[in-house]
C-alpha cells in the first residue's frame, strides 16, 4: 500500500512489489538518503522515521508515548517533563525539551531514544513485510527530530558552502585596499598603464577601453553633442589606455554638462603641473572651474571616485591614492573648499569656522556642581516666545491654530521650561513617594482618573510631589488597618527632584518582588536577632503576623472567608 | 481579635476576564481605572484597565477582609504585576481559552510570573468548562502540575465567586502545608 498522496520518484522507489525483509527497505532508504516516515505494515504496525537515510526514531503502534517512556526509564522526572513539553492542542511536543529545561540530561535522553530505536529495528530487520507506506518529510509528532538534527548546524553548513563558492583564484589576484584606506575619502587615479601594476599583474581593468564605456553609456547621452565634444574635443583626444606614456587620458571640452557627467559617475579633474606627479587634487578656488575651463585642457585625467573603489575593492598603489585631507597643495590664505556630493563647492575661510565654533559653545550643556557634591547639566533657558516671534515675525500669529492645540503647546512649553530650569540632578532616589487621598464619600461613583487634567493634581498643593488617589470610605477603612510597617507604605519610588509629578512614579528596582522579599527576610532576621535567636517556627509566624495575627487565627479567618463566599454562592 | 486581610492578585493577558472576576465578588464598588481602548485593542473591548482594579470583600460580622488587585492586561504594564506579586497572599492568573491569539503572550507572562513567585498560584481558564482541557492549556502555557487549574465562565458572577473560593482553598492548602513542614 502506498500513500495516495505520494507521487515522488523517491517514494515510489521505496515501494516493494512483494514480500522482502525489512532491512532491504531500510537499506534502500539509506542509499537514497530518504527523509520522512516509513510505516511497515506488520501487526502491530511499526513506524520508522528517517533523516538523510538514517533512522532516528522507531516505535510500534500502541506503544506508550516517548515522554512516558522517558519517565518510565527514569531519565527525566515529571517536573522536567512538564517543563520541557510544549502542548499545542492535543500534540505534546518534546522537541524543545532541552531548551526549556536545561537540567535534563540530554545524553541520557538521546541514548535511551537510540537504544529503543535500535532494539526495534534489530528485531525487525529480518522480518518479511509485504507492504510499506511512505511519507516523505513527515517526522515524528513528538518533535524528537529536533534533537538529532540541529537547525543551526544545517544553516551553518549552508553558509560554509556559500563562503567557498565565492572564493576564486582570479579574485585573489586583485589587490584590495586596506580597511583604513577605504574608510577615508579616496580619489583614485592611474598614472601607470591602466590595469597594470608595478609587479606586472593585471587588474580587471586591464582590458578596459573607451568602446566599452560607450557601450554602457546611455545611448542618448552618447549621441548628445556635449558628450561627443567631450570625447572628440578641440584637441586630439587619446582614446586608448596607455597610449600616452602610461596615462589613461580623456580630453573634454569647455561645454561639458555637469549633470551628465554626474550621471556617468566619473569626475574630471585638471591635471597638475606634471601629469606624472601623483598628487593632482584641484587647488582651492579652482574647483568650480573643474568641469568648465580646466576640462578643456588636453591632459585631464580620468579619476575614479570613491564609490567605485569601494565597490570593486580596487585600489591603485599608494602613490596614486590621494586623500583630500592630506592634499599636499596648501589652501591659499587659510581658505579651503567644501566639495558637496552634488559636485558644487563652497569656499570656506578658517575665520568663518571659528565663528561657527564660538556660536556653538553657547548652546552646549553647562556642567553645574552642586553643594551636596552632585552635579547636573544646565541648559540655557528656553526663550520660545522671543525667538519664535523673532524667527517668524507676523507669521507666528496664533490665529490659524486651534485654541486647544495652542493651549497644549503652551502647556508643553511651560512644562519643558520648568523642567529645564529645575533640571534633575543626579542624586540618590531614596525619597518615598507620598500618597494622599481625596475623600469622596461612600457610595460615590468609581473614580475614573483618566480624563482628569494633570494640572488638577497640583492645583491645591502648590505643586507638591504627592500623588493623589481618590478613594471611598470603605477603602479608607481597609487601608487604614494596614500595619505601619506594611511594605506598601515603605515602597520607595523615584522622585525626580524639582520635577512635579502628575502620574504614577516610575517603578524602581526597590519595588520589585525580589527586593520586597529580601527586605522581609532581613526584617525577620533582625527580629530573630533581637529576640536572642528564637526558633525558626517563631520567625515564620512572625512574618505572618505582618497580616495581623498568628497562624492559627489566620487559618481560621481564611476558613470563615471561604465559608462566607460559599454561602453567597447558594 | 485583630482583623485578618487576605490579598489576591488577579493577573493575565488582555481581555481575559480579570475585571469581571473581581467585580463578581467585590462588595464595594470596584475602583476601576478603565479607559477607552485605542488602536487594535478597540476591536476586542471598549474599556480596559490602565493602572489596576481594586475590589474588596468583608466577612459579615467579622473583621476578615479580602482585597483583590487586578493588573492591566497589556504587556506594557507587566511591570505592575512584578510589583504587586511581592505583597499578596495568592495569585490568580486568568486566561481566555478561546482567545488563542493571546496564548503566546499568556505563556510568556505566566512563566515570568511563576519563575520567582513565592505564593501559591491558580490558573483560571475562562470560557472553558472542561477540566482536562483547562489543565492542558495551563500546562502548555508553562504551569506545573502543582498549580491549581480552574475552568470557569467569568461572564457569570457565580462562576467568578467559585473561582475565588478555589483560590482561597489553594491558599488554605498552602498555609496548612507550610505549617506542617515547619512543624
Amino acid at each position: 500500500m502506498h500513500n495516495p498522496g505520494m507521487s515522488s520518484t523517491e517514494s515510489r522507489a521505496l515501494e516493494i512489489s512483494g514480500p522482502q525483509p525489512v532491512w532491504m527497505t531500510l537499506n534502500e532508504a539509506r542509499q537514497r538518503a530518504f527523509t520522512g516516515e516509513i510505516v511497515f505494515e506488520l501487526d502491530p504496525e511499526v513506524y520508522a522515521y528517517l533523516d538523510n537515510g538514517v533512522v532516528y526514531y522507531a516505535e510500534r503502534a500502541g506503544e506508550a508515548a516517548l515522554g512516558q517512556r522517558l519517565l518510565a526509564a527514569g531519565v527525566v522526572d515529571e517536573t522536567q517533563l512538564e517543563r520541557g513539553v510544549v502542548r499545542v492542542g492535543d500534540v505534546e511536543h518534546l522537541g524543545r525539551l532541552f531548551d526549556r529545561d536545561p537540567s535534563v540530561d540530554r545524553d541520557a535522553v538521546l541514548v535511551l531514544a537510540e537504544l529503543l530505536t535500535q532494539d526495534l529495528i534489530t528485531d525487525l530487520a529480518n522480518r518479511e513485510i509485504a507492504a510499506v507506506r511512505i511519507t516523505a518529510y513527515r517526522h515524528h509528532p513528538s518533535g524528537v527530530h529536533r534533537w538529532f538534527v540541529e537547525p543551526a548546524d544545517a544553516a551553518g553548513a549552508v553558509l560554509a558552502d556559500m563562503a567557498q563558492i565565492g572564493h576564486t583564484g582570479r579574485l585573489s589576484a586583485i589587490p584590495v585596499a586596506s580597511d583604513e584606506a577605504l574608510s577615508d575619502e579616496l580619489r583614485i587615479e592611474w598614472d601607470e598603464p591602466l590595469g597594470v601594476f608595478d609587479d606586472g599583474s593585471r587588474s580587471v581593468f586591464a582590458d578596459f577601453d573607451v568602446a566599452r564605456l560607450e557601450a554602457v553609456v546611455d545611448t542618448e547621452l552618447v549621441d548628445s553633442a556635449e558628450l561627443r565634444s567631450l570625447f572628440q574635443g578641440d584637441e586630439p583626444a587619446e582614446t586608448e589606455a596607455g597610449s600616452q606614456g602610461g596615462d589613461s587620458v580623456f580630453v573634454g571640452s569647455a561645454d561639458v554638462d555637469v549633470q551628465r557627467l554626474d550621471d556617468l559617475d566619473v569626475e574630471f579633474l585638471p591635471d597638475g603641473p606634471d601629469v606624472d606627479e601623483p598628487t593632482d587634487m584641484v587647488p582651492a578656488g579652482d574647483m568650480t572651474d573643474t568641469t568648465t575651463d580646466s576640462v578643456a585642457d588636453a591632459d585631464t585625467e580620468f579619476v575614479a571616485d570613491t564609490d567605485m573603489a569601494a565597490e570593486t575593492e580596487f585600489a591603485a598603489d599608494t602613490d596614486s591614492v590621494v586623500d583630500a585631507e592630506t592634499d599636499e597643495v596648501p589652501p591659499p590664505d587659510g581658505e579651503f573648499q567644501v566639495v558637496w556630493p552634488d559636485g558644487s563647492a563652497t569656499d570656506v575661510s578658517e575665520t568663518a569656522v571659528e565663528e561657527m565654533e564660538t556660536a556653538g559653545v553657547d548652546e552646549t550643556l553647562a556642567l553645574v556642581h552642586e553643594d551636596d557634591g552632585g552635579f547636573r547639566f544646565e541648559m540655557p533657558p528656553l526663550t520660545s516666545g522671543t525667538s519664535f516671534d523673532d524667527t517668524f515675525g507676523d507669521e507666528a500669529d496664533d490665529g490659524d491654530v486651534p485654541d486647544d492645540v495652542a493651549d497644549a503647546v503652551r502647556r508643553a512649553l511651560a512644562a519643558i521650561e520648568t523642567a529645564t530650569a529645575e533640571s534633575a540632578s543626579i542624586a540618590p532616589m531614596d525619597d518615598p513617594i507620598a500618597v494622599e487621598y481625596d475623600d469622596v464619600g461612600a457610595g460615590d461613583e468609581p473614580v475614573d482618573d483618566s480624563g482628569r487634567d494633570s494640572s488638577d493634581h497640583d492645583s491645591d498643593d502648590g505643586g507638591d510631589d504627592a500623588v493623589r488617589w481618590d478613594r471611598t470610605d470603605d477603602v479608607d477603612d481597609l487601608w487604614g488597618d494596614q500595619p505601619a510597617t506594611d511594605s506598601w507604605a515603605d515602597v520607595p519610588a523615584a522622585k525626580p527632584s524639582g520635577a512635579s509629578l502628575s502620574a504614577f512614579a516610575p517603578p524602581t528596582p526597590d519595588m520589585a518582588a525580589e527586593a520586597i522579599y529580601s527586605r522581609e527576610a532581613a526584617e525577620a532576621m533582625s527580629a530573630m536577632e533581637a529576640s536572642g535567636g528564637v526558633a525558626s517556627t517563631d520567625v515564620a509566624e512572625g512574618i505572618d503576623d505582618g497580616h495581623g495575627g498568628d497562624d492559627g487565627e489566620r487559618t481560621s479567618a481564611l476558613k470563615r472567608l471561604i465559608g462566607s463566599l460559599r454561602r453567597k454562592d447558594r | 481579635m485583630s482583623g485578618q486581610t487576605f490579598k489576591i492578585l488577579v493577573t493575565g493577558p488582555f481581555a481575559a476576564g480579570k475585571t469581571s472576576m473581581i467585580q463578581a465578588v467585590s462588595q464595594t464598588q470596584v475602583i476601576s481605572t478603565d479607559v477607552t481602548t485605542s488602536g487594535d485593542e478597540r476591536d476586542v473591548k471598549s474599556f480596559t484597565t490602565v493602572a489596576m482594579d481594586f475590589g474588596t470583600y468583608r466577612v459579615e460580622g467579622d473583621d476578615t477582609r479580602m482585597l483583590l488587585f487586578g493588573t492591566p492586561g497589556q504587556a506594557r504594564f507587566r511591570f505592575m504585576t512584578n510589583i504587586l506579586k511581592g505583597d499578596v497572599d495568592v495569585v490568580a492568573f486568568v486566561v481566555d481559552a478561546e482567545a488563542t491569539d493571546t496564548h503566546a503572550v499568556a505563556g510568556v507572562e505566566l512563566r515570568a510570573l511563576l519563575r520567582d513567585l513565592r505564593v501559591p498560584a491558580v490558573i483560571a481558564v475562562n470560557r472553558c468548562d472542561d477540566v482536562d482541557a483547562a489543565r492542558r492549556l495551563a500546562r502548555s502555557l508553562g504551569a506545573l502540575d502543582s498549580e491549581a487549574v480552574v475552568p470557569c465562565q467569568l461572564i457569570d458572577p457565580d462562576s467568578g465567586r467559585k473561582v475565588v473560593v478555589e483560590i482561597l482553598l489553594t491558599l488554605l492548602a498552602s498555609m496548612e502545608t507550610t505549617k506542617t513542614e515547619v512543624a
